[in-house]
């Protein structure tokens, strides 16, 4: 092959070609030609022959939830959601480009420079806040600049959809007129009480309400489980740790909180030396052993007139403030604690911890209790949950496995896909439970990870099909739904009768309830009732009138005038505003749906 | 084989070569160069004819977004809109900056104008969504203006499918101009069903339907 490449390459157009893909190598790296022709494992799906990978989709979850936008453990849901986002995206990406929207790296610095989120509290732009934020946000300036631009294209395309919209003022018009229209009317509620005699369910009546209503009645396919789970703060909770321990957590802890520190300083190296200051050192410290005050002492011994004063006061101070050994005493120190002699740069001090911004003992315990225990028993969980792994794979049962780590095997009664509850509820669990391999072939499940404290592993050990239940086993309900129907349907005819007769001129002894020019938001009557009578036709001569069923009575309504209410300006603006927005939505929405089904979209 | 000869071998093998190689190297060489710097240029030059189009775009975005806008704004989004349309044309921008134009007509009072300038995109060539949107703004212009027949024929075709909720609610506003309200009723209704299949929102189709009277409220 190499053979025939070089007498092939003798050609002149060859040798062109050659000197042509050198340079491109060399210009723009051996990747140029690389990623041109391989796809990557890492894509989750391709929009119009443009890929979006597991990185950002990734990127963008965990951007969600560093913004405290979403709880972690809604992560798995989040990710879809984040993919569907991504392709959204990248159709209208697409279409904007294709269509020659652009932004210049100009335009984009002098969009960056204008935005608040980037500018001190003189308003204008401040880099280092810049780079902090976009770090802070998981971005670099290069991959910010890209998602802002192709931010900024789409909201071009948006824009331009939805600003180019009008309103015309007849329909700005007709609008306000419907909204702000007034009806007068009488309504009367007939309850089962008004009937003659209540109706009563036949069991040919039942039977057929049961049979046509045959898919309330299912009960779903269901399983019984067992399953084990292993539980890092269960195993901590029973974990003993003696006083020592915890005492030396509570020291540990103790040795980065926050303090407030004192100190006597003596400087040598001027009118002193070493030894001298040291020597003055030792005369206070035996001063203090005598019970004299360290902030008198300092007052007279210290050479830091700044704090010498304020009984040598340094104030509350953390980790990183001062040199290595001062630090190291400072914070290896407890409250009220004053340290040997320490050397740093400034000269020879001793220090004393005032005060400790820390808890007491007693009030963390529990605290200390829990982390303790749990780092104590991490090896074991991590031990165990491996065995798990391991034995639940290898074994025809739970039992063994059970038995075997020194865990209690749990059982369920029969549980429904969609009716789980406690653990069971949690996500992935049901999923496992009816996945091909637990439920048809048998098999233990994997192991599941609840959170970052419990693993599960699962297992069928009964199932049963959906069925139809029996009517004697939901009689009551059948009963229940077929009553409360004849009796509405009753009343139906009840109102139609007497709308009849009403209508016919009769004089009839109706309890009416007046309505007197309402809006549709009014509340002078039941909300069915209102929204009835804004659905009847106009009077034309004498009253309209209809009902309406509003829960387990029914409403006879007559309606007597309506009128186009006042003119507010108000509303009117509301009506038209309302009206834009959403055709709007909707020019937006619906380029998306269009795209998406013109598009091609494969999900890997 | 290069291993056994000497220096002034190789070096003569590789003058030989060059001779005979040499020039075709270079001629690929500078065609790959004058190619990447042609490209670039090329690439420079579409730059700035984007940017420019995406300037003008900006500032026409910017005027619209005032509802109130004064003779002045209107003159300066019209001179924008015929830069965009004369120097940018097929772009997104041009279509979108065409979309415009009914705007400012309308907000004028003119509906005739309106009517020409959407009718423009529909008969040009726009992007196909774009002819959609102003097909349903075409419709809506012609029943304001007393043509509701227009209308129903603008809305008779060219509208895909996700804008049909928008379509059958404006059909329903030409029947409701004709006065033939069974029909109006029927694109009410079916406007609504659309809206909820396409997870739309529309504004105001419960109150038309209603102030039609709905029909079996009677009973």
């Amino acid at each position: 092959m190499l053979q025939s490449i070089r007498d092939r390459s003798k050609s002149w157009g060859a040798k062109i070609i050659i000197g042509a893909v050198v340079v491109t190598m060399a210009l723009f790296g051996v990747d140029s030609l690389v990623t041109l022709f391989t796809g990557s494992p890492d894509d989750v799906a391709e929009v119009n022959g443009q890929t979006i990978t597991r990185q950002q989709v990734e990127m963008n979850v965990q951007r969600a939830i560093r913004s405290g936008q979403v709880p972690p453990e809604q992560e798995r849901a989040l990710r879809n959601q984040v993919l569907d986002e991504l392709i959204t995206d990248a159709l209208l990406d697409s279409y904007a480009e294709d269509g020659g929207l652009f932004l210049s790296e100009g335009q984009l610095d002098q969009l960056i420079v204008t935005l608040p989120e980037f500018q001190d509290q003189n308003g204008r732009f401040d880099a280092d806040l810049f780079r902090n934020r976009l770090a802070s946000a998981g971005y670099s300036p290069t991959s910010f600049r890209e998602e802002l631009k192709a931010d900024m294209q789409r909201q071009q395309l948006q824009q331009g959809l939805a600003f180019s919209d009008f309103t015309l003022e007849s329909e700005r018009e007709r609008l306000g007129e419907l909204q702000r229209q007034t009806r007068s009317f009488r309504y009367h509620l007939l309850e089962v009480g008004d009937l003659e005699t209540p109706p009563e369910a036949s069991e040919e009546q039942l039977e057929a309400y049961y049979e046509v209503n045959a898919d309330n009645y299912q009960r779903p396919e269901q399983v019984r489980l067992e399953y084990v789970i292993i539980d890092r703060d269960e195993m901590a909770a029973e974990y003993e740790l003696d006083e020592q321990a915890l005492r030396d957590a509570y020291a540990e802890r103790g040795s980065d909180a926050e303090r407030r520190v004192s100190h006597i300083m003596v400087t040598f190296n001027g009118e002193r030396s070493r030894e001298e200051a040291e020597a003055r050192l030792e005369e206070v410290q035996a001063r203090l052993d005598e019970g004299d005050d360290f902030a008198e002492l300092a007052e007279e011994y210290s050479d830091d007139t700044s704090t010498s004063g304020a009984g040598g006061d340094l104030g509350t101070v953390s980790r990183g403030f001062f040199d290595d050994a001062f630090e190291n005493a400072a914070f290896s120190l407890g409250e009220g604690d004053t340290s040997d002699i320490v050397e740093s740069g400034n000269g020879l001090h001793l220090i004393r911890v005032t005060e400790l911004d820390m808890p007491s003992f007693e009030a963390i315990r529990d605290d200390l209790q829990r982390e303790a225990a749990l780092s104590e028993v991490t090896d074991d969980f991590n031990r165990r949950v491996q065995q798990l792994i391991d034995d639940s794979f290898a074994a025809d049962d739970l039992q063994s496995v059970a038995d075997d780590i020194g865990l209690e095997l749990q059982t369920t009664d029969w549980v429904s896909r969609d009716a789980a509850e406690g653990v069971l509820s949690e996500p992935g669990v049901m999923e496992a439970a009816f996945s091909d391999d637990v439920l048809v072939e048998g098999f233990n499940s994997e192991v599941l990870e609840l959170d970052d404290d419990r693993r599960m592993v699962l297992r069928v050990a009964d199932h049963r099909d959906a069925t139809l239940l029996e009517l004697d086993e939901v009689r009551e309900r059948v009963e229940a739904s077929v009553m409360a129907n004849l009796r509405r349907e009753a009343l139906r005819d009840l109102a139609a009768s007497q709308i009849e007769a009403l209508r016919d001129g009769d004089e009839l002894d109706i309890d009416w309830q007046a309505v007197e020019s309402v809006d549709r938001q009014s509340g002078a009557a039941p909300q069915a009732v209102i929204r009835a009578a804004f659905r009847l036709p106009r009077p034309e001569d004498g009253a309209r009138y209809g009902h309406v069923v509003d829960g387990d009575r029914v409403a006879i309504i007559a309606l007597d005038s309506v009128a186009s209410g006042e003119v507010d300006a108000e509303v009117e603006g509301f009506v038209t505003q309302m009206a834009e927005r959403l055709r709007a939505q909707a020019a937006i929405q619906g380029l998306l749906e269009y795209l998406r089904s013109t598009a091609e979209i494969e999900r890997l | 084989m290069a291993e056994l000869r000497s220096e002034e071998e190789q070096l003569d093998a590789i003058k030989a070569w060059w001779k005979n190689n040499g020039t075709s190297l270079i001629a690929g060489v500078v065609i790959a160069v004058s190619g990447v710097l042609g490209w670039n240029a090329w690439q420079n030059y579409q730059e700035n004819q984007s940017e420019a189009a995406s300037l003008r775009y900006q500032q026409l975005l910017s005027l619209a977004a005032d509802p109130a806008l004064d003779e002045g704004g209107r003159a300066e989004a019209r001179g924008l809109i015929d830069e965009i349309t004369d120097n940018h044309g097929r772009t997104l921008y041009a279509d979108l900056a065409q979309m415009f134009e009914a705007r400012l007509a309308v907000a004028e009072g003119d509906l005739a104008a309106a009517r020409a300038a959407l009718g423009d995109v529909i008969d040009g060539n726009a992007r196909d969504y774009i002819q959609a949107l102003a097909r349903l703004r075409l419709a809506r212009v012609q029943i304001a203006d007393g043509n509701p027949e227009a209308a129903l024929e603008v809305l008779d075709s060219g509208i895909p499918d996700s804008l049909s909720a928008q379509r059958q609610d404006i059909r329903g506003d030409a029947f409701v101009a004709l006065e033939r309200d069974d029909e109006a009723r029927d694109a009410y209704r079916q406007a609504m069903a659309l809206a909820v299949e396409h997870g739309q929102s529309l504004y105001g189709v419960q109150l038309k339907l209603d102030n039609l009277g709905a029909e079996d409220a009677t009973l």
